[in-house]
């Protein structure tokens, strides 16, 4: 079996490159959505394991979405966790609806948000992995993120530890910060490692 | 531990259980109070609370009292990890579908919290599922001096945290929630208090001072086990 933990400088570059063309498509679309132009910063990625979450994220309640990933055949699956931070998420809300508060109105705008990203991602591994993934529906939850991704992993934990972490900022002035864990399956997880190796 | 660094306490003062810290330099925090309900000064944690002057009495040196325990260290526990030991404040953060476990002999002042990830038990013998991490937590514990007889539980976590998810995985919650019970029974050791289930994080504190069992809901709820 293939170790997560044990990518090569190649491998993340890889899988940099694969976050920076989603952010790139994600930015274009929510340029669309918010009717201004958003900048989106080069992810930054890294592996970490899972008992480690807590160093990450600490106990801050955040917003997220999560999306289920999962290929035609059902062979490969995973989930995409797209976390704002309570500063981002005011400043999101405040562009989007024009009120700081959490309501229906704000969690739906957030969920398209999410949905957004995701498909981004999803259309970037299949423009440059050709993986066809299909994300599900979002899903909300404001909760710490701590506790949302153990959920998840706690999915694959049988066979694997660790979360794969994009950080991206986007906004004008760099001053969102929003967070991409993607939590896969040992099976997209080696298809995704073979596919970025064949990249060199 | 040195004068200079940071101090933790546990106070308790009539009803009352608090956590408070203290920096060298810096205003004593109360990071937890169990009366965060009934107090009208939690907010700013006003001087004049009782709890606030027994906790910085008792730090400054000024006055020893038996309403005040020290610990020697705090520790957090990783997702599906775990920690045993003696006059330490144990704390996990982030249960969400995992299961947090305590483990006290009262008598030896014995402690152990584990993170437990997963329902079962594996030959791998990670700390991970249920099985593996109460088995090990009580050799450990007897290994420093603890009596399986004596030892009790606490439990918190086991929530849904998705609840609009269709997918039946991620009832994970439940699962572990009844893999630590069998896990227990199977023991002999009786749970004293729990607070699983519901639809939201939490994070949990554990003293092997005393055994109190602090959970800490994502809300900022507080409850004391």
């Amino acid at each position: 079996m293939l170790d997560i933990g044990s990518l090569d400088e190649i491998e993340i570059d890889a899988l940099k490159e694969l976050a920076n063309i989603g952010t790139a498509h994600a930015a274009n679309s929510l340029s669309q959505l918010m009717g201004e132009y958003i900048e989106m910063s080069v992810p930054e990625v890294s592996i970490v394991e899972v008992s480690k979450i807590h160093e990450k994220f600490g106990e801050e309640i955040v917003a997220g979405v999560l999306t289920s990933l999962q290929d035609l055949e059902g062979r490969h699956s995973g989930y995409l966790y797209t976390i704002f931070p309570l500063h981002s998420t005011k400043k999101l809300i405040k562009t989007l609806c024009d009120s700081e508060k959490i309501d229906d109105m704000a969690v739906s705008a957030l969920m398209e948000v999410g949905n957004i990203l995701s498909s981004s991602f999803c259309d970037a591994s299949a423009e440059l992995l050709n993986i066809l993934l299909l994300p599900s529906p979002p899903n909300f939850a404001m909760d710490m993120a701590a506790a949302v991704i153990e959920a998840v992993a706690s999915l694959f934990a049988e066979k694997s530890d660790y979360i794969i972490l994009f950080e991206t900022k986007l906004g004008v002035e760099d001053d969102l910060n929003v967070f991409m864990v993607l939590i896969p399956d040992v099976g997209l997880f080696e298809y995704l490692l073979n596919m970025l190796r064949g990249l060199e | 531990m040195s004068k200079q660094s940071k101090r933790l306490v546990l106070v308790k003062y009539k009803n009352i259980r608090a956590l408070i810290s203290n920096t060298p330099g810096k205003r004593t925090q109360v990071i937890a109070c169990s009366n965060r309900d009934g107090c009208t000064t939690y907010k700013n944690c006003s001087d004049y609370c009782d709890v606030l002057i027994t906790a910085n009495e008792y730090i400054l040196g000024s006055r020893k009292s038996e309403n005040v325990y020290e610990f020697l260290d705090e520790v957090v526990v990783g997702i599906g990890e775990y920690y045993v030991g003696e006059n330490v404040l144990i704390k996990t953060i982030g249960l969400g579908s995992c299961v947090g476990v305590a483990l006290f002999d009262a008598k030896k002042r014995i402690g152990g919290l584990a993170h437990v990830m997963l329902p079962g038990g594996s030959d791998n013998g990670k700390a991970k599922y249920a099985d593996v991490a109460i088995k090990k937590m009580l050799d450990e514990m007897e290994k420093i001096g603890a009596n399986k007889s004596r030892i009790v539980a606490k439990l918190a976590g086991g929530a849904q945290i998705f609840k609009h998810m269709t997918l039946d995985v991620l009832r994970i919650g439940e699962r572990n929630i009844i893999s630590v019970e069998e896990n227990l029974r199977r023991e002999g050791i009786e749970i004293m208090s729990r607070d699983t289930g519901g639809g939201i994080g939490r994070s949990v504190f554990f003293s092997t001072v005393d055994g109190s069992f602090l959970v800490r809901f994502s809300t900022g709820e507080e409850k004391w086990l």
